[in-house]
């Protein structure tokens, strides 16, 4: 029985589909979407050390995988235009709901902790980015 | 003098039930102000979904719903009041034939309580067919 990843998702440093790559993101929310976001969602995940230890890398391993699965900013552009309002209209709910980043997250990531001002430029930044895709 | 009375007692009567209907017109017209049928954004209502909204699903999804997380989600005000812009309508009607596809809505645990409240299989097709078709044409499909 399996029940985590033995394998670590992979880390591929150029993305040319990212997020970041093809869509003029305002710096304050590009660096929080690396420091609270992309660990999880994102190709370029920055493996803490511990990250290599039995039990705790199969937790990493998962939500890096499950994560990726969900939501992956390095393969933004691959997302048809659709997708991509429902993906930012789910960051949104998310974000306001407090439920990502997950609440342990922050606890090892202090640069992952939003404040509700944090949190507010961040679903305002999905809805202008709504909008504009439009 | 009676012949007075029997020309304005029908000129009353007249302009009373005019009044009458005025009014109930201008209830009714109340009730559902909350969904109409069209908006700015093109969003189109026809009186048979908005039968299905109202009776199934209104009763969360709404401004006024004490359970904020049904509101957040999915607000049926918000589609003809202009408070969703035409990306978070798209993606609302995406999530709402999603959701029903999976046959999440209404939740179990809502029509344990209220099983009156669950949606037949046409009232199902009827939503999920008015949601992509409005998703499209606001795609321009």
């Amino acid at each position: 029985m399996q029940i985590y990843p033995v394998n670590r998702p992979e880390i591929i440093a150029d993305n040319p589909n990212d997020l970041l790559k093809n869509v003029n993101v305002p710096e304050n929310i590009s660096s929080m979407l690396r420091s609270a976001c992309y660990d999880c969602h994102s190709n370029e995940t920055i493996y803490p050390w511990y990250a290599s230890i039995a039990p705790v890398k199969w937790i990493v391993y998962d939500h890096t995988e499950k994560g990726r699965e969900e939501l992956n900013f390095s393969e933004w552009n691959a997302l048809s235009k659709s997708d991509k309002l429902e993906v930012l209209d789910d960051i949104s709910g998310e974000v306001t709901d407090g439920k990502m980043p997950l609440k342990f997250y922050p606890l090892t990531h202090r640069d992952a902790k939003l404040s509700e001002v944090d949190r507010e430029a961040l679903t305002d930044w999905t809805e202008s980015l709504m909008e504009e895709l439009f | 003098m009676k012949k007075q009375i029997t020309i304005l007692m029908p000129a009353l009567l007249l302009f009373l039930s005019f009044f009458m209907v005025s009014y109930t017109t201008d209830t009714i017209k109340n009730n559902y102000e909350a969904i109409s049928s069209t908006n700015s954004e093109g969003i189109e209502i026809p009186n048979d979904v908005q039968e299905v909204l109202k009776e199934k699903c209104y009763g969360c999804h709404n401004t006024e719903s004490k359970g904020e997380k049904s509101k957040k989600k999915f607000n049926i005000d918000y589609l003809t009041d202009g408070n969703y812009s035409k990306g978070k309508l798209v993606s609302k009607l995406g999530k709402v034939v999603e959701e029903l596809e999976e046959n999440n809505m209404p939740p179990e645990k809502f029509l344990a309580k209220y099983p009156n409240k669950e949606l037949t299989i046409e009232e199902s097709k009827l939503l999920m067919e008015w949601a992509k078709s409005q998703r499209e044409a606001l795609m321009g499909e």
